[in-house]
């Protein structure tokens, strides 16, 4: 998590020092780009909806594995 | 795999990719990007650079066809020039002075369709006063030679010119309605004319005239050696009935263009539509479900209700979540250059519908925090039951009513009761109840499996 925390830090940073010219960009070519924001940020938005699931079914994994090495 | 189980999972995957596919590749309708050179005096030639966004100017330029549409009136274009597929020269000349200060520009592009750029076209005239001061009752224009102030500013109502410091009065005619063989006449009192100017082929316009008088009457302007008796008229006459402009209303029978609709400020971010509100379409269907089951639960008293009612609101908190986000990214790059509502950098609206949206998110976290803090299970599910269905009402409250009743400018908002035609027309209303379908679809495919891991849990837990 750490990890993550830390890639998303990094990656905020890069942009924000680049966001005037992010912001540009972003009004050219009929402002499709933020289409493409939106779409990157629904997809953002799943992914981390899976890896909490994921967590979820890594917890339950441990408990059945742990009761079954208890049993 | 069993079809007849899992149809509704592959409903909404092929909606979602016939949305994604459809929405992002059914180009934009034509439109007109920006219009530049468009501040006008009084009166003169105005030559408008216009950047088309998805036209074809030059493959239609036999068709093409432009009015400055100001007030009720429609002024013709003298010429229309297609210099490429975007990019369009319009010119007029304006030989009356405008009755409102804002013009829109209306193109017929033939196969584009009818273009319009609303109020786009500005005239700057009262701010210019003095350097080219118009006489609207007689029709002409005085320069000064750029001594702007040696001219008292007038009355349009007065058809009296008077120089001052002794200066020859400089007459310009911008008028079209010369033609060669007119004569120009000054009348320095009501019956005395003096010639000063014959037009002819080589004369060009505009057309200058100094003379040495320095007080003027009026001007006529004749075809024949006698100048007119009457006072102004005859020149008024001859300016209002010009047979080179006609003022009637244009045709606009052009052809419809297909595709998505091209809207001011939106662009190609009216495909948002089928991303940004379909999120919270579909967290209103699955809080409404979730609502249900809390008072199913009140009733019956089951335990899974109260999972599936917790689980709904799961689900919906993520779509409320991309949903803000989402919002929030359009409106920084579609509202905040033309709302002083906007805070936190363009990045948020203080709107009604908005905050409420983000307030009405905060008590459903409020919902998670206080079921999560309960360890007894029929006090849990009660209490939760009960705030889940307060906290639906508010919600209700805090996105569809509140807004209604303040001005907003979130669309469906300020009194109107759900999207006008101008937002959901028919290109975009069948894309738009696909997402809607769809997400609500994957939505439920989401809750499900979170339901399935919460039995087991409860199972392995026993």
């Amino acid at each position: 998590m750490k990890k993550l925390t830390l890639l998303f830090a990094c990656l905020f940073t890069a942009l924000s020092t680049r966001a005037q010219g992010l912001e540009n960009s972003l009004y050219t070519n009929g402002k499709i780009y933020i289409v493409v924001g939106v779409i990157a940020i629904i997809f953002i938005g799943i992914i981390l909806y899976l890896i909490r699931m994921e967590k979820k079914i890594k917890r339950l994994e441990e408990k059945v594995n742990n009761e079954s090495i208890a049993g | 795999m069993n079809l007849k189980k899992v149809w509704w999972k592959v409903l909404a995957v092929l909606l979602l990719v016939y949305v994604l596919i459809a929405g992002l590749l059914t180009p934009l309708k034509p439109g007109i990007e920006r219009v530049e050179n468009t501040e006008i005096g009084v009166t003169g030639f105005l030559s408008l650079k216009v950047t088309g966004y998805n036209t074809s100017f030059k493959n239609n330029s036999s068709d093409l066809n432009a009015w400055l549409w100001n007030d009720s009136t429609f002024l013709p274009a003298a010429t229309v020039i297609a210099s490429s597929g975007n990019e369009l020269t319009v010119n007029f000349y304006i030989d009356q002075p405008l009755k409102s200060r804002v013009s829109s520009l209306v193109i017929n592009a033939g196969k584009d369709g009818l273009l319009v750029k609303e109020n786009c076209i500005q005239n700057t005239a009262n701010l210019r006063m003095g350097k080219d001061t118009l006489f609207a009752n007689t029709g002409f224009f005085m320069d000064s030679g750029g001594d702007t102030d040696s001219y008292e500013s007038l009355e349009s109502s007065q058809s009296i010119l008077k120089s001052t410091n002794n200066q020859p009065l400089i007459i310009r005619f911008h008028s079209i309605q010369l033609k060669p063989g007119d004569k120009l006449f000054l009348a320095k009192t009501d019956t005395a004319r003096t010639f000063i100017a014959e037009i002819n082929d080589k004369t060009p316009l505009p057309y200058t005239v100094e003379t040495q008088t320095d007080e003027v009457l009026a001007l006529f302007q004749s075809q024949s050696n006698v100048a007119p008796e009457e006072t102004n008229l005859g020149w008024r006459a001859s300016v209002s009935t010009g047979t080179l402009i006609d003022y009637s209303e244009p045709d606009f029978t052009a052809t419809t263009a297909k595709g998505l609709p091209n809207r001011e400020m939106l662009v190609e971010t009216i495909r948002n539509l089928f991303l940004h509100v379909p999120m919270w379409f579909s967290m209103m269907i699955l809080l409404t479900v979730s609502f249900i089951y809390s008072i199913l639960y009140l009733q019956k008293n089951k335990p899974v209700y109260d999972l599936i009612a917790s689980e709904l609101v799961n689900i919906s908190l993520l779509f409320a979540f991309m949903g803000l986000a989402t919002g929030s990214l359009w409106a920084k790059f579609t509202w905040s250059e033309h709302s002083p509502l906007f805070s936190f950098n363009g990045w948020w609206v203080n709107d009604v519908k908005l905050n409420g949206a983000a307030v009405g998110t905060l008590i459903y976290i409020a919902y998670r925090v206080l079921r999560g803090s309960i360890n007894e299970e029929s006090k849990r599910g009660r209490i939760a039951a009960v705030y889940n269905i307060f906290a639906y009402i508010m919600y209700m409250v805090f996105i569809m009513v509140l807004p209604r009743m303040f001005d907003s400018l979130h669309p469906g908002n300020g009194g109107n009761p759900a999207f006008s035609q101008y937002d959901l027309d028919n290109t975009l209303r069948p894309l738009f109840y696909a997402a809607v379908v769809g997400w609500t679809l994957l939505g439920v495919w989401m809750f499900t499996l979170r339901k399935r891991i919460k039995l087991l849990e409860e199972k392995i837990l026993e």
